[in-house]
Formats: C-alpha cells, sequence, structure tokens
C-alpha cells in the first residue's frame, strides 16, 4: 500500500470529470496492483496486459502470486501447474512478498503420479529461494496410494522467507552449501510448517536448532529416516506441533515454548521447557518412564488428552497437580452380544 | 527573522484549544469545510494522523487542496461511519495467511458505502485515500473496483473503465501469444 505521503505519487488534478475518461489507466502502479491482487487468480491479473500499453507490466510486480485451485476438477490442474510455471517465468519484480500454490485434496490422483509433482515443484523453490521475501506456500494433494519411490527435493534456502508451509511427499534435503558462503540460515523464518514428507532425524535436528534462529511457530508431520533421532534445542520457540513417525528418541531443549502439540509416535521423549503451559498429546501411550518433562511444574493452563484404546496415556495427568483446563478425549469401544 | 510574539502565543493558544477538540475541520480544493471525529481520522489516515501529532492542523480549516469536496465529502462520511462501527477483525491488514481468508472482506457497511458511489466518485475517492494514506478505505475501493472487473473479458473491462485500446493488431497478437497460459479458456 502506498504509504509515501502526498508528495511521491502526485499527478495531475482533475477538478472536473468527463464521463467517458479513462479514470483507472492513470491510477498509480500501487494501486493498480492492489487492485488486480484482489482478483485472487494470477492468470486474471495478467490477461489485463492485452488492455492496453499502461498495463502491458502492471501484473508481473505483483507483490503476491497466488494460485489457489479448490474446484475439485481432475482436469483443473494440469494448467494450473502451468499457471504457475508461466507466471514465475514472466515474473518480473525482484521480490516477492508471498507466493502461494494451493491444490486441493479432492484431485488427488488426478497429477499421474508423486513424481512429476515434485519435478515440477521444485524450479518453484528455486525461485521461492530467490525472491520470496514473506511467505511461501506449496500444498500438493497427498497421494492416493503410497508412492514407490519418494524423490528428493531440496528445502529452498529462502533467508527473507518469514513463513514457510509446505505440503510436498517429497525427501527433504537441506540446502546444499558451497564455500565461502558458510553455513546456510533461515534468518527471518518465524513459521515453519512441513507436511507428509520424508527427512532424516540429523536433519531435522540441523535444521531447526542450529538454522532457524528466530523460529516461533513449528509444524511438523513428517517420517524420519536414517539416523532416527531428533534433537531441537532453540530458544526462540514458541509453539511446537509434532508428528514424527519413525523416530527413537526425541529431545527437545526450548527455553521459551509455552505450546506443545506431540503425537506420540516416538519411542523416547525428553522435554526441557520449563515455561510450557500447554500440553495436547495424542497417541495411544504416554509411558512415565519413556517421557521425561525436566525441569517442568506441576501446573499447566490447558492438557489437552486423547485417551485411545489404549488408555495408559491417562497415567499423563497424574504428571501434574494443577491443570486450569482439561480436553479429554476417550474413545469406549461398544462391545455387542 | 523577527517574529511577532503576540502573534505567536495566539498560535499557541489556538493550537491548545485544537487539541482539546475531538474534531478536525478540513477544507477542500474548492473551500468547502467538513468536520470529522479526530479520532478516526489519525486512526486510518497516516496523512492526518502525522497532521494531527504534529499540530499542522488549522482551527479554520486545514487545507487539502488535492481533494475536491464530493471527495472529500466521502473521505469524512467514511471516518465518521468508522468511528461509530464496531472495530471488527476486517481492520486487520490484508496480507495473505496460508491459514486464514486471503483478503479481509469489506464490511457489510463498507460494501454499501462504495456501491452507492457513481463511477468518477468511486475514482475521485481511491485517489483521495492515497493521498491521505487511508490503507483501509484503499482496501476497500481497490476491492470494489476489482469486483468491477472480475469474470469480464478484456474487451467488456476496455469498456467499463473506457479504456482505449493502443496496442496494433500485431502487438496484440504477440501479448496473447506470450501470455497464452492467461487465455487458455478464451
Amino acid at each position: 500500500m502506498d504509504q509515501d505521503g502526498p508528495g511521491r505519487r502526485r499527478r495531475r488534478r482533475r477538478q472536473h470529470r468527463r464521463s467517458g475518461e479513462d479514470f483507472i489507466s492513470s491510477l498509480p502502479d500501487e494501486i493498480l496492483r492492489s487492485i488486480l491482487l484482489r482478483l485472487g487468480s494470477v492468470r486474471a491479473a495478467a490477461s489485463t496486459s492485452v488492455l492496453s500499453r499502461r498495463w502491458r507490466h502492471v501484473w508481473a510486480h505483483l507483490p503476491e502470486l497466488v494460485s489457489v485451485n479448490n474446484t475439485g476438477h481432475d482436469h483443473d490442474v494440469r494448467p494450473l501447474l502451468d499457471t504457475v510455471d508461466a507466471a514465475l517465468a514472466a515474473y518480473a519484480d525482484p521480490t516477492l512478498e508471498a507466493l502461494v500454490v494451493v491444490l486441493s485434496t479432492a484431485y488427488a490422483d488426478g497429477l499421474g503420479g508423486v513424481i512429476v509433482t515434485a519435478r515440477r515443484v521444485a524450479p518453484w523453490l528455486r525461485f521461492a529461494a530467490e525472491r520470496v521475501a514473506g511467505e511461501l506456500v506449496v500444498f500438493e494433494p497427498p497421494p492416493m496410494m503410497p508412492p514407490s519411490y519418494v524423490p528428493e527435493l531440496e528445502l529452498p534456502a529462502c533467508p527473507r522467507a518469514k513463513t514457510i508451509a509446505l505440503r510436498i511427499d517429497t525427501f527433504w534435503r537441506l540446502p546444499v552449501v558451497k564455500p565461502p558462503s558458510g553455513v546456510f540460515v533461515f534468518t527471518a523464518l518465524t513459521s515453519l510448517t512441513m507436511f507428509m514428507g520424508t527427512m532424516a532425524g540429523g536433519e531435522v535436528t540441523d535444521l531447526v536448532s542450529t538454522r532457524c534462529p528466530c523460529l516461533r511457530n513449528l509444524r511438523l508431520c513428517l517420517t524420519i529416516v536414517n539416523d532416527h533421532d531428533v534433537s531441537i534445542r532453540s530458544v526462540s520457540l514458541h509453539t511446537m506441533s509434532l508428528r514424527l513417525w519413525g523416530t527413537r528418541r526425541l529431545e527437545v531443549v526450548a527455553a521459551s515454548l509455552e505450546n506443545l502439540y506431540l503425537c506420540n509416535t516416538i519411542d523416547e521423549v525428553c522435554i526441557s521447557a520449563p515455561k510450557l503451559a500447554e500440553i495436547a498429546w495424542c497417541g495411544d501411550a504416554y509411558y512415565p518412564c519413556r517421557c521425561n518433562f525436566d525441569g517442568l511444574g506441576r501446573c499447566l493452563r490447558l492438557l489437552d488428552i486423547d485417551i485411545g484404546a489404549g488408555s495408559v496415556v491417562a497415567s499423563l495427568m497424574q504428571r501434574f497437580d494443577q491443570v486450569d483446563e482439561l480436553k479429554l478425549a476417550i474413545s469406549i469401544a461398544r462391545v455387542c452380544c | 527573522m523577527e517574529v511577532d510574539k503576540g502573534k505567536g502565543e495566539a498560535e499557541e493558544t489556538r493550537k491548545v484549544a485544537e487539541a482539546d477538540r475531538d474534531t478536525v475541520t478540513l477544507k477542500s480544493s474548492d473551500g468547502k469545510l467538513f468536520e470529522v471525529s479526530k479520532e478516526a481520522a489519525a486512526r486510518l489516515s497516516t496523512v492526518l494522523a502525522g497532521m494531527i501529532a504534529g499540530g499542522s492542523i488549522d482551527d479554520n480549516g486545514t487545507d487539502l487542496k488535492q481533494i475536491g469536496s464530493e471527495a472529500l465529502e466521502n473521505v469524512v462520511d467514511y471516518c465518521n461511519k468508522h468511528a461509530n462501527s464496531i472495530p471488527s477483525a476486517a481492520l486487520i491488514s490484508s496480507s495473505i495467511s496460508f491459514n486464514t481468508a486471503p483478503f479481509k472482506e469489506p464490511e457489510e457497511w463498507e460494501r454499501k458505502f462504495v456501491d452507492r458511489l457513481s463511477h468518477d466518485a468511486l475514482f475521485d475517492l481511491v485517489e483521495a485515500a492515497n493521498f491521505l494514506g487511508m490503507e483501509r478505505l484503499l482496501d476497500v475501493t481497490c476491492h470494489k473496483i476489482s469486483e468491477m472487473m472480475k469474470g469480464k473479458s478484456p474487451d467488456q473491462i476496455r469498456e467499463v473503465f473506457n479504456i482505449k485500446n493502443d496496442y496494433t493488431k500485431e502487438e496484440l497478437e504477440e501479448i496473447r501469444q506470450e501470455l497464452a497460459w492467461a487465455f487458455y479458456d478464451d
């Protein structure tokens, strides 16, 4: 939005407008972009190029490129992928505030296999690494069938991105760093969400503990492979939601962490988070001997437990003396005689 | 430079009186005066907020030479309506977030407010909002203009906004080919 005050964009004052005059074309670029952005479609915005010379390149400097397709029709998917490719190729500004590509899950099988998708996504992520300064969101539909081969993708090294949210079924690799640039750091990143992918435990540890110095919100829903231990050490984290399959041991050392959602798919959990006030626990089991809340008092603001059929998790309640709010989800099996 | 002391004191007194009032007076390019809630003006316009904070508000009407009386009347009307409406989530900035709606939609009264405007008045208001740094009003007016474009062919858009096509036939064909992806269902 134009916050530069009255001087900068002052234009010819029309005391008396005449009907039939083209008012819109004389608006400043920022406002035209703001109008095009509200069309909610990159294609619609780009098609204004043909209106007149004035409009030729306005769309190519939009602050946000958003492609959200939720019609649920298979035949809309490929054009949408093509649209994203073409829009990124034609985009003219060095900085993009937001790149948002969301494919709804309704047509998961319309993509012709996850391998194609990962390959198609790779150039978008490279583009994002160079230009995205705010928000990067790429949500692919989950595959109908578990893929026989999981393609690799490099996590986009976006030093300027504040939010990254990815739902892509891929084997994530950390960005390869070439000397002399040293260790790559997500300097501006405050919120990271990764759904559906696979990652090595050591790389998750490296990513969260050493490369995201101001990360506040972390949501991971990943399959952990190779080294099965994950260690999260962060002074900036406030909220964390983890659903990690295949993890043997999870260690969390987070001085500012207040809110934890943990789906217990992990053999051994060791959490050191003295400010923890809200815990949501999901999964069949909580074994006090295998889960350690180090340095945490016996009071909580919220305890949200999903007691599965196993019901061992109820013993988590015994860990605390006082809870302001308790939420219990209980499954009771119906017994048919 | 010699300063007229008496005048300076009067100026001071006037400024104090001004600071005590809860409205400010704005003067359009054609000399008409409008009263607006000081709180709303400061909240909704970065430029007016700066003038109020900097003491450059004139009791007899702060000159806004860039804005005609019809547009200023709409600006003032909008500010005063805003002062009386309950603040809501719609005031939150319009930035896209993946778990929220792309834009905070205009509220019902804001929609009605811009819907009743003539084509000319709408564009005068956009310019005034831009001049005064009124982000929310710009959002609302830009939303209205984009609604006027939505679902229309380039020809229809040109007609609605009186845009003159200054391309040659060849240029137009070239752009259409270059941006074929944007026209695939035309």
